[in-house]
């Protein structure tokens, strides 16, 4: 029965499990640790995830999805020919995917899971993360803020030394920012910042827009294949700028031919606005723990962006020192997932080790303040204050208003803004009272707030001594029934066979190029995979395996090429 | 008390606390006893309150960027003196928040003199500048006007300009005003004329206005009022201007007709009390004596309107308008 962490990300997905004091990334039914966050619909109605549905972005962009993560929680609907999917239900199918393919490798069942969330979610956020855990059929026991898990895992590796650490996490989709104080085996979470609209993504839509302008395109009248084609190209383009000074691409637009020419520093003034955006999460992180920036004594990076040199200088030159990243950005996530699992199930090996989180957001009430006008205003009256260590209760007490009043309207916000109407409405708790004297109204609420993002308020009004209590945060909000559904809905749809998948990401991957390629080229790529295509429906072993080999041999060439 | 929920002694040292909260924290259950926890961890949240900011005992690993803190005032010098992002909201933007925290420290020290040389900026600039970092309540910056926004210039005024034409735009529109705050009107018409060449404003051609009328070149008056009164959607103002003109000329006739036929909408204590002082003279006859003619509305509570009302020359008093307005009396 294994316990497993999941990096449930924007661009990929990774699952690890914690062994004899060591992590271990599980790899896919590919042989590899990561899993691109990616579904597609094929015509047959067959669900396919990872690579072979990312290389179906370009050919087939009205049935395949990517960077979902960044809707979870609102009510955004992918629609796929007749069928619709939440960003929940297409983050379930990603974990279902992952965890059969752990399941497979282990050769056993996954009895519990972690899955981390970036330490910036709000808790709508949150809540739909735990609804797809559960539309996937598993056990998730918890979640964990990115930042904490990798700085978990970096304790495992150097357990004995004290220090204030800032983990800086830039992902596909997400910026999160973590101020952490590591002494005698506490790992304390003093403050988080981010923004959850901040990533890799970010660059690559940031240099299409900027090839756009360069080649006078407009980005939004493009359709949905030309700029995923663009998106590709730019993403190969950044990659590219990691050790190039220049780079070219030939591109066929539908309409258009582009000869794109791009040098680092265009590459620079695209990405500058993208990297600006780091610094103010920064300083809120560190005002909120009250320290300087002085005080941090080493910088982590984690997330697949921040390999970027012009990520990593930022950072340098941000806090005018060298960051770490020793452990491979990408994986320290799904690492320290799986280090929190195990902690989190009183692993003996950690048993000496605790560790405790803030709570990203203002938790409060509205109330009527009387202002000098002398008429009544809302405010927001904040309960559990932003980077407070959680768990944490805390009791305020409140009055009527007016003489007159019966009831008394308990109405629980989140955010940051005195005007409640700006935050999120959680819930309420409605009180009847016999007058809206003191003696009578008077009525206290606690909040509790535990380390899963679960908020419980308890009222209690003194007078009738009558107590309410509602639990407002990351409860299982999904009926049995609605889980029912969307699992009915996802299993209608069968997976792509396990054994075919290979030949499917082949030949996805070669209709990519040839949709990419240009003249001769594109020639060559038309021939080989006629060719392969012959030799699958030939069922001779032989004549498949040579024409495996040919189509590869082309691939690594256009790589080369470009 | 703190010590005694941590079993330590008031005297113990910060590491002390540590260690002791370290080893309390670790038999609590998180998930069961949050009443536990919240207790342990807002005592040991009081412990570490009461130790006082130690002295830095050197940063150790800091990259030395100090040579690199001048090199940062160097960059904001290269976006003011390039045509492509003086003017730019986000070239202003980027390299703030790009800033590095050694540099920002160093750059603190020495921003507002930057400041005080560089102030060719837009209204959208300044009000960035101010966000990031303040310059309104500095006693030593020069332009403190522009900051609180008792004098804009728009992005919108110089959309249309090159950026040698928007640059010495801004300039004189700034040193005009200054200039009229100084009660210098003949230097500010020498900024004023230089700013003709540029489409009409009405903030321009109302300080216009007032120079003439304040130098009392009588044809130039004329000519100023019909034009602004062309331009200036708020005509009122024109008028307002105008009838202080007529009234130091001693036309009570027309200057109260001109107020009279003001929109009602606009028709504020101000231009009520002109209408009611045109009226005493009309009815009275009263000639010869000091009038007090309002010459310019300006905002109170600028330092510079303030250092005018303490020069006391030329102005006779001072009356509390609706909100922070004032209007200043000048004195025939």
């Amino acid at each position: 029965m294994a316990i497993i962490g999941i990096d449930l990300g924007t661009t990929n997905s990774l699952v690890a499990i914690f062994n004899n004091d060591l992590t271990e990334i599980i790899p896919n039914r590919f042989d590899e640790v990561l899993t691109p966050s990616v579904v597609s619909v094929l015509d047959t109605m067959a669900l396919v995830v990872g690579k072979s549905a990312r290389e179906r972005l370009i050919v087939a962009p009205e049935n395949t999805y990517s960077a979902f993560k960044r809707n979870m929680g609102t009510a955004k609907v992918y629609e796929a020919g007749m069928m619709t999917f939440t960003p929940t239900e297409l983050s379930a199918i990603v974990l279902k995917n992952i965890c059969e393919d752990a399941e497979k490798y282990l050769d056993e069942k996954i009895e519990k899971v972690i899955i981390s969330v970036p330490a910036y979610f709000t808790d709508l956020q949150r809540k739909a993360t735990m609804e797809a855990s559960q539309i996937a059929g598993l056990n998730t026991i918890g979640l964990v803020n990115e930042p904490t898990a990798a700085a978990l895992a970096y304790h495992l590796h150097e357990s004995d030394r004290e220090r204030l650490i800032a983990v800086v996490d830039l992902g596909g989709g997400t910026y999160d920012i973590s101020i952490l104080d590591i002494y005698d085996n506490v790992i304390e979470v003093k403050a988080v910042a981010g923004d959850n609209y901040l990533g890799g993504e970010d660059f690559d839509y940031a240099i299409a827009a900027y090839i756009c302008k360069k080649y006078d395109l407009e980005l939004e009248d493009l359709s949905l294949k030309d700029v995923n084609r663009l998106k590709y190209v730019s993403e190969e383009l950044k990659k590219g700028f990691d050790t190039l000074q220049e780079q070219s691409y030939e591109l066929q637009l539908s309409e258009t031919h582009l000869a794109i020419e791009m040098n680092f520093e265009e590459f620079s003034e695209a990405c500058i606005p993208i990297i600006a955006r780091m610094k103010e999460p920064v300083r809120k992180a560190l005002m909120d723990a009250e320290l300087d920036f002085m005080d941090i004594e080493e910088v982590i990076l984690v997330g697949g962006s921040t390999k970027m040199p012009i990520v990593k200088e930022q950072v340098t030159r941000l806090f005018g020192r060298l960051p770490l990243s020793y452990l491979n950005p990408e994986e320290v996530v799904a690492r320290g997932a799986s280090v929190y699992a195990a902690l989190r199930d009183k692993n003996i090996e950690l048993s000496d080790t605790v560790m405790t989180d803030v709570c990203p957001y203002t938790l409060g009430t509205e109330t009527m303040v009387k202002g000098a006008d002398g008429k009544f205003q809302k405010k927001f009256d904040p309960i559990i204050e932003r980077n407070m260590t959680v768990p944490i209760s805390k009791i305020q007490q409140y009055v009527a208003i007016d003489e007159e009043q019966l009831e008394l309207r308990i109405k629980i916000y989140q955010g940051e803004d005195t005007n409640p109407d700006e935050n999120v409405y959680l819930g309420e708790i409605v009180h009847e009272i016999q007058s809206g004297s003191e003696v009578d109204s008077m009525t206290t609420v606690r909040f509790t707030y535990d380390r899963n993002g679960i908020l419980e308020v308890i009222t209690n009004n003194l007078r009738n001594k009558e107590e309410k209590r509602a639990i407002m945060l990351n409860s299982n909000t999904l009926s049995e029934e609605q889980i029912e559904n969307c699992l009915e809905k996802i299993s209608d749809l069968k997976s792509h066979p396990y054994k075919e998948e290979e030949n499917l990401f082949i030949m996805s991957k070669a209709e990519k190029l040839y949709d990419l390629a240009t003249g001769n080229e594109k020639e060559r790529i038309k021939e080989t995979l006629s060719f392969y295509r012959d030799a699958l429906l030939s069922q001779n072993n032989l004549r498949i395996a040579k024409a495996k080999d040919n189509i590869k041999i082309l691939f690594i060439e256009f790589e080369e090429n470009h | 008390m703190w010590w005694r929920a941590l079993g330590v002694a008031p005297t113990d040292n910060k590491e002390t606390v540590k260690k002791a909260y370290a080893a309390l924290i670790k038999t609590v259950d998180q998930d069961k006893d949050i009443e536990a926890f919240t207790n342990i961890h807002s005592a040991y949240r009081m412990a570490m309150k009461s130790f006082k900011k130690t002295e830095a005992d050197g940063p150790s690993g800091l990259i030395d960027y100090e040579g690199q803190a001048h090199w940062y005032l160097l960059e904001l010098a290269k976006i003011y003196n390039n045509p492509k992002r003086r003017l730019k909201t986000e070239a202003w933007k980027d390299i703030f928040a790009c800033m590095s925290f050694i540099e920002e420290k160093h750059f603190l020290s020495q921003y507002v003199s930057f400041f005080n040389e560089h102030y060719a900026l837009t209204d959208d600039i300044w009000t960035l500048i101010e966000k990031y970092y303040p310059l309104s309540n500095r006693s030593d910056f020069r332009w403190s006007e522009l900051v609180k926004g008792y004098m804009k210039v728009t992005a919108d005024e110089i959309k249309d300009l090159s950026f040698e034409e928007a640059s010495s735009y801004v300039t004189y529109k700034i040193l005009s005003y200054y200039a009229i705050l100084d009660g210098d009107y003949l230097r500010s018409l020498d900024f004023l004329k230089m700013l003709s060449v540029y489409p009409d404003h009405k903030d321009i051609s109302r300080w216009y206005l007032l120079c003439v009328t304040e130098l009392n070149l009588k044809e130039a008056v004329e000519e100023a009022y019909f034009r602004l009164r062309q331009i200036d959607r708020s005509t009122y103002m024109a008028d307002y201007l105008y009838s202080g003109y007529l009234m130091k000329g001693e036309d009570y006739t027309r200057a109260q007709e001109l107020l009279a036929a003001i929109d009602e909408d606009n028709q504020d204590s101000r231009i009520r009390s002109l209408i009611d002082e045109c009226e005493g003279h009309m009815s009275h006859q009263h000639q010869g004596s000091h009038i007090n003619k309002p010459w310019l509305e300006l905002d109170g509570q600028s330092p510079k309107v303030q250092k005018i009302l303490e020069k006391g020359d030329y102005i006779k008093g001072l009356q509390k308008d609706q909100g922070n307005k004032f209007k200043l009396w000048g004195r025939r």
